[in-house]
Parts: C-alpha cells; sequence; structure tokens
C-alpha cells in the first residue's frame, strides 16, 4: 500500500506489515493503522545505521508519528503484568507472542512530577506507564495501562544535547 | 449522574459483578475497595489523563526530531515549491520495509494473566 506522510514523503510498503490500534491511542482515537519503520538519519559522515529506536507512523494522518522503542532495551528490569482484559482483547496467550513498544517524548526544561525531578535541557523519556502491546501474529496492538503505580509516563532514556537531537544524529545506536 | 451518600464500611453494587466498598473516610481522603471481574480494566481516572497527555507530548515532540534521509525533491516539496519534475516524483512513492514487530527481549517479563 502507499501512504503519504509529513515526514517521510509518500512510502509504499506491504499492507500485512500494518498494526492495528483498534481502540487508538489515549488521546487519539481515531488513529488505528500504523506501521513500524526504522529509525534511520542522515548522520555528518553521510552514512546511516540500523538503530533500535522506530517511527510508529500513522497510516492514516500523514502528520502522525511517534518515536518509540523496544523498552527492555533500555530498561531491562521492566516488567509488565498484563491485565486480563487487554490480553482477552488482543486474544494473547502466549507471553512469545507478543511484542512492546514505548512511545517517547522529547522534553525541553520538563518536569516530573511537578518539581521534584527536573529533566536536563534537552530529554528523551520514556512511557513506561502506557505501552503499546501488539500480538504478533494477528498484528492487533493496544495501548496498555499499568495500574500498579510502578511506572511513570517520564523515564529518562537519554539526555541530549539540544542541536544534535534536532538534527536527530545521536539517538542513533 | 448518580450521587449516593455512604458512610465506611457500606457497599455499593454495580451490575451483577462489581462492587465498590466505602473502606475508610479520612478527612478529604476516601478509601475505595473495588472488587471487579477481571477483565473490568479499573484504574486512577489520573493515569488515563497522564497517558493522554503524554502521548499528545510525544506526538508534538517527534518533531524535534530529524527524519528520513528525502530526496531534495521532496524537501523541495515540503517547502511548497511545486514545478512539474517535482510532482511528478512525489507521485513515485519510496518503497520501505517496515520492522518486524518481533523484539526478542520482552518475552520473559510479559506477565500474562
Amino acid at each position: 500500500m502507499v501512504i503519504d506522510t509529513f515526514r517521510f514523503g509518500r512510502l509504499e510498503f506491504p499492507e500485512e506489515s500494518l498494526v492495528t490500534l483498534s481502540e487508538g491511542l489515549l488521546g487519539f482515537p481515531d488513529d488505528h493503522r500504523f506501521v513500524v519503520l526504522p529509525f534511520r538519519c542522515e548522520s555528518e559522515s553521510g552514512g546511516s545505521g540500523p538503530s533500535s529506536l522506530c517511527w510508529l507512523q500513522s497510516a492514516d494522518n500523514p502528520q502522525l508519528a511517534f518515536l518509540a522503542v523496544e523498552p527492555h532495551l533500555f530498561f531491562p528490569d521492566y516488567e509488565i503484568d498484563l491485565p486480563d482484559g487487554d490480553a482477552r482483547a488482543l486474544g494473547l496467550r502466549d507471553a512469545r507472542q507478543a511484542s512492546v513498544l514505548t512511545l517517547l517524548t522529547v522534553s525541553r526544561g520538563a518536569t516530573r512530577n511537578g518539581e521534584r525531578f527536573p529533566l536536563p535541557p534537552m530529554a528523551v523519556t520514556a512511557n513506561l506507564a502506557g505501552p503499546i502491546v501488539v500480538n504478533m501474529r494477528s498484528r492487533q496492538g493496544r495501548q496498555v495501562l499499568l495500574a500498579d503505580g510502578r511506572y511513570g509516563t517520564k523515564h529518562i532514556l537519554a539526555e541530549m544535547d539540544g542541536e544534535k537531537m534536532a538534527r536527530g544524529t545521536s539517538l542513533e545506536g | 449522574m448518580l450521587v449516593l451518600t455512604r458512610r465506611a464500611g457500606q457497599v455499593v453494587k454495580i451490575g451483577d459483578d462489581i462492587e465498590v466498598v466505602v473502606v475508610s473516610v479520612r478527612g478529604d481522603q476516601v478509601r475505595l475497595g473495588i472488587c471487579a471481574p477481571r477483565e473490568v480494566s479499573v484504574v486512577r481516572g489520573e493515569l488515563l489523563k497522564q497517558v493522554s497527555e503524554e502521548n499528545r507530548a510525544a506526538a508534538q515532540s517527534s518533531r524535534l526530531i530529524g527524519s528520513l534521509p528525502q530526496s531534495k525533491e521532496e524537501a523541495a516539496l515540503k517547502q511548497g515549491r511545486s514545478d512539474t519534475d517535482e510532482v511528478s516524483s512525489r507521485a513515485r512513492p519510496r518503497s520501505v520495509k517496515p520492522l518486524s514487530v518481533s523484539a526478542a527481549p520482552t518475552t520473559g517479563s510479559l506477565g500474562l494473566p
């Protein structure tokens, strides 16, 4: 299928690679179809390599793209106790069928929990309280709310030099 | 909205299988106990709001980050120039290979009911 995106221009990929979030994301209830694209940037040397980061690009809204990552690469102890309702909605019986993505936010001088944990001028944070769990077999996914209070919406993943961040060069890896 | 007055220890039933118990009332804090089937999602209202706001922030902030390499024609198109050559190149989609959703390290730490 062919989609238009604001960030990447017009893209073509097999329709089977779509991920469907039938309830959308919280705050974005109308965007259901996404494609997971590799994060590749032009570096200063002109080369580009594979990266653990990816883009969750809406197939329906050219402007909507989220930076995402498989959370265990950065938070190896991260545990998701998947609520029954979510497991049922996803048709998940076996954890090996599941894949997890966490949305990332780039914050400038933001704070977490009011003022207690001021973030550096430019930081990438991961929303561990609302991971996206995907049933790899059906390619259905949903944003799961982890209500036990162990995880928040802004866990620092990396601190950045603002200029590099704007060029996207320091996120490779 | 239905408004009920309850005292500590009293119960509100919702449907056949949901029970809300007022555990204790101290000052402006009310402790509630909720018995519901496991498939019913029970979360604090703030969590919904927080995650929803974080999603919006994530969508906004992704614009701060550099993008995939794009052709000069595409860049020109974004800037609003549109002579015919650029339009024809716009019509040709770039073929991409989406990532498979199969990140391996997840398996051990996803607790299924």
